[in-house]
Formats: C-alpha cells, structure tokens, sequence
C-alpha cells in the first residue's frame, strides 16, 4: 500500500528523480579510476526506471510521442476517414417524447398481416385496453396524433377547439408563408373548407411518415374536410394506422398479450373485419427502421456498400503503411544499430498503427454522427424515391399560390391548380373567420366520400389533392 | 578491472547492498567499492544492475536518500539503512543461510 503511494509519488516527481539519479551517476562516474567502464548513464537510467515499474509508460510516451511527431511531419499521410455507422437507423426520430414507448400496432394472423384498421376498430381498442396510456389512430397523420407523440409546440397551442384547426410544420410555414408567424389563428381555406391554423410544430419533428408532412389535423375533423366522409363509421375499410403509447412498466409483449382478448372481443362484434386468429403485433414506431420498412433495404445495401469500401480503405491504408515503412527501413536500420531491440521497433510501429486508429475512429465518429443525423433528416423530409415536384407552376417563386400544392412530390400534376391561399393580408380581408370567403377554383368534391377518406387525410396539403380530379382546395378573400 | 573478479551471484545484490549499508550509510560508489574490497576483490558490482538495485531498495523502503558530500568532496547521495530494511536483510540472510546449507549438503557427499 504505501509501495503503492510511493510509486504514485515517484511517478509524479519523475522528473525530479531522473535529474537525482543522473546527478549520483555522474559523481560515481567521476570517483572512478577508469570512468569509461561505467556504461551508458541513459541505458543505466532506463534500468533503474524499470525497478520503479513505470518504464513501460515512458517508452509508451516516446512513441506517442514520435508518432505524433512524425504525422505531423508528413501531413500528406493522413487517415482516410471512415466508419459511417448507421447507428442512425437505430436512434429514436427527432422530436418525439419518450419514443421508446411508442408503439405501433400491426393486425397479424396466420398468413395474413396488415398495418391498417378500420376507425371504430381502433375506437373500441382504445376504449377497452389499459396497457397503453394513450391510443391513436392515423389516416397518416392528425392533430391528436401530435398531441400524443408529445411534439412541444414551437408556436400557438396543440389544443384544438373547434373543427378545422391544424397544426403546421416549421418547414411549411417557412417554405409557404415565408416564416411569418401571423398566419397564426387566421383562417384559411383547405379543401374548400374553413381551417385555421393554430400551431407550427417545432422544427425537430418530422412526423411518422416517410413522406414529408406539411400539416396534421385531427382524425375527427375528417368527416369536416370531406363531406360525406364514413372514415369515423365505416368497418368496410381500414383506413387508419393504428399508434400506442405503451402505460408505465409494460412492456411490448405484455402489450400484445393483453390486446388479444380485446381483440378477441371486437371480433365478436365485427366478425367480417377482425380475422380468424388476428392479434396486434406491438412493435416500436419511433424509430427510422420501423417507420420505414421499404427504406430499411437500400439502407442495408448501403451499409453492405460501406463495408466493402471499409475493406478497400483498410487494404489501401495498409499498402500506404507497407510502402511507408519501406521508406523508413534506414531508420529502423540506425535504430538498431544504436541498441534498439526487434520488439521495440515493433512496438514502436504498433504505437504509430494505433494513433493513426485512434485519429480516424475519432474522425469518423464525428463525421458519422453528423452525417446520420442529416440523412435521417433527409430521409424525412425528402424521399430520395419521389420524383421532382410536378405539376402547374410548380416550384415558381412567383405563383405561392400552386407551390403549395406541388411541394408534395407525390401528388400527380393538378388540372385545376388547387389553391390555398392563408396570407395574412388575404384573411384580414375576409369578413368573417368563421365563414371563409368563396373558393376561387373548384371542379367536383368527391364523387364518393369513401374514396376521399381513404385517399388522404393529413400529410401535405397536396396530398388533400390527391386526387385532383375530385377535390380541390382553396381560399381567397 | 581486476581478471579474477566475478559478477554477484542473482539475487543476492541486494542482500550484499543492505548488509554493507548496516555499518552506516554510504554513497553508490562507496558501496561498490566496498564490496569489492570486502569480498577480497573477487566480487565486483557492474553499475548496470547497482543502480537499480539501489532503485529498488528505495521503491521497498529498505533505505532512504539523503544527500550530502562524499569524501572526495562531490555531491552525493547517501543510502540510509532503515528498520524496514534491516528486518529484510535478517530474513533475506536467514533464507540465503538455509539455501547454502541445503546446496552444501548436496554437494559434500559428491565431493568425498
């Protein structure tokens, strides 16, 4: 114990004791008839070093030390930087609170599996179960939706008071209302009906869906956006997607456990919908993997790719070292020479292989967070899948009344160019906010209902527009 | 160098070191040179493996560093037998007795 402390001790003052020891020598040296018999005062410091036992540590230093000095010295030799993780894949998305108990629910029975339900399916779930806090159903995504993944508001309130409220993305107002935040509370017209907007979602979220979301309503102002809608009433379809967010200590399996016999139970009154067998597979939604099973295979691709090109910049940099080290053969000669052994050098060569290790982990882990977060962004906000924006004026600065509706790249080229038009100045000349003035184009409202519920509820305002030849949208005063 | 000297059998320097500083503390140097006058000058100590021995005896505590000036007026550092020493010089004399006794027994009846 007290070797211990006066090792540390020595350790500290090493310095100090080096000088001593080669001070003691010199007088030893100097009572000496012969003086040359004594052998090399380093060699002889070096030894004396090693009874203290932390000789190890200084010739690990030198190397670092030379190491470090010889990079510095040829900085055209520097790491190739690799190593982009796709940890990504595997964090949370941005945004949402507590993401590890969000969970999403997925019909499954033998043969046969679905991601979506019919509204008063999920209606009786969400009534009847007690190991989710929260439930909600998406047709994409809606307001209460918003509310549930707990997205702070970035400006305005989350609660919704009357039919037509919605809530925007930071990127839409940026991109449609050039930031102005007094768009706030204004009416607007969507999908030919009164809407206002009563908040902008902060910047993180990005929504649950791959496609970019400009905006979120609420699933039960669906039947006030699109008249006639049965999406509410209707177990004819299953329009909705089906989100949980798992109660305190349970668990996913539990989760799924305990939705059985509630499912059993919804078959006894819907047994045309709820099929033979059908559980709800309980299963993380909040993550980049699971909310987009068609991107996870490109995902792997890449990183397969990624591995190969490791390998490769692994071979190269190992023929870089090679060839170096061919260059360096007349230093490893003098070293030698002058007394250094085989497994010095070897260490010497494994310290430098470290370092430059060390350098690129470093390197490519910042590099990597950095780029993984941006893809992921990327990955929400433009699908590398979707073609460019098409359609009427699409992406002309000049017409902001169509480039909201062709911002969503899904959408086919619009006939009747939908237009919403919410600026400010617009709704400070309608009248009344209740009453939205007139629309300016309009063709059919959906010949039927049920297809318009289907069609798209959420998203961007685009995807309202879906099908253009059906609906359209759109506000002037 | 004198032909017919000899280096100090393993693991005994040490022990060699501890009993010479018994007598009083003494300087690298001195210490070497005692023990090869001590040892009719058959013994003689390489500075390679002194030193560290000296490292060693300071690292266990078995003497402590005062420095001071030799005789030939130099700055030197003395080694000072401690309490802590002095018991492992008993017990490293008392295990080197046992070790030579059990050779000698080995190699008498070889020898007659």
């Amino acid at each position: 114990m007290s070797n211990l402390w006066r090792r540390i001790q020595v350790f500290l003052n090493r310095k100090k004791i080096q000088r001593e020891l080669e001070e003691e020598m010199a007088a030893h040296r100097a009572e000496m008839a012969d003086p040359r018999t004594f052998g090399s005062t380093l060699k002889l410091r070096e030894d004396s070093n090693d009874a203290w036992g932390f000789g190890w540590f200084d010739r690990l230093w030198q190397d670092v030390d030379y190491a470090v000095r010889l990079l510095r010295r040829s900085p055209a030799f520097t790491l190739t930087a690799f190593g982009f993780v796709n940890t990504a894949l595997f964090r949370p998305l941005p945004g949402i609170e507590d993401p590890h108990a969000l969970m999403r629910l997925t019909r499954q029975a033998p043969g046969v599996s679905s991601t979506n339900t019919s509204y008063p399916s999920y209606d009786f779930y969400r009534r009847n179960n007690k190991v989710f806090s929260q439930m909600f159903a998406t047709t994409e995504a809606e307001l209460t939706y918003n509310a549930t993944l707990g997205v702070r508001p970035a400006y305005g309130t989350l609660t919704p008071s009357a039919p037509g409220d919605i809530s925007i993305s930071t990127a839409f107002l940026n991109s449609r209302f050039a930031g102005d935040k007094s768009i706030l509370n204004k009416p607007i017209l969507l999908n030919n009906k009164a809407a206002r907007i009563i908040d902008v979602v902060e910047d993180s979220f990005v929504g649950l869906n791959p496609d970019p979301t400009k905006f979120w309503a609420i699933i039960d102002d669906h039947p006030h956006f699109f008249k006639g809608s049965i999406l509410l009433t209707s177990i004819d379809n299953d329009p909705v997607f089906l989100y949980g967010r798992l109660a305190p200590g349970i668990s996913p399996d539990a989760a799924e456990q305990a939705m059985r016999p509630i499912v059993d139970e919804r078959r006894k009154v819907a047994p045309k919908e709820i099929w033979k067998d059908e559980f709800l597979l309980v299963a993380p939604a909040a993550y980049a993997v699971a909310k987009h099973e068609k991107v996870l295979l490109p995902f792997l691709l890449a990183g397969g790719l990624l591995l190969l090109v490791l390998a490769t910049a692994c071979a190269n940099l190992g023929n870089l070292l090679l060839a170096r080290s061919v260059t360096r053969e007349r230093e490893f000669a003098i070293r030698n020479a002058i007394g250094a052994t085989r497994t010095r050098v070897i260490r010497q060569l494994m310290t430098e292989s470290l370092i430059l290790a060390l350098l690129g982990a470093a390197v490519g882990l910042a590099l990597s967070s950095a780029a993984s977060s941006f893809l992921i962004k990327q990955l929400d906000g433009r699908p590398a899948s979707t073609p460019p924006p098409i359609g009427a004026s699409s992406s002309s600065p000049s017409s902001p009344l169509s480039s909201l509706l062709s911002s969503s790249a899904s959408h086919p080229p619009c006939k009747s160019p939908a237009i919403i038009r919410g600026a400010p100045a617009a709704s400070a000349s309608s009248s009344s906010p209740s009453r939205p003035p007139p629309v300016a184009s309009s063709s059919s409202l959906p010949a039927s209902s049920r297809e318009a519920s289907t069609a798209a509820f959420q998203k961007s305002p685009a995807s309202l527009t879906n099908t253009p030849s059906r609906l359209t949208q759109a506000c002037k005063a | 160098m004198p032909d017919n000297s000899i280096g100090v059998p393993p693991g005994t320097l040490i022990m060699l070191v501890l009993r010479i500083l018994q007598s009083g503390p003494l300087h690298g140097y001195a210490i070497a040179q005692r023990i090869h006058t001590l040892s009719s000058e058959t013994l003689q100590i390489e500075e390679g493996s002194l030193y560290p021995a000296l490292q060693k005896i300071l690292l266990n505590d078995w003497a402590i560093g005062e420095w001071g000036i030799s005789e030939s007026n130099r700055k030197v550092r003395f080694y000072k037998l401690t309490p802590a020493g002095r018991k492992h010089l008993a017990t490293e004399v008392s295990e080197y007795d046992r070790v030579t006794l059990a050779i000698e027994s080995i190699l008498r009846p070889a020898k007659a």
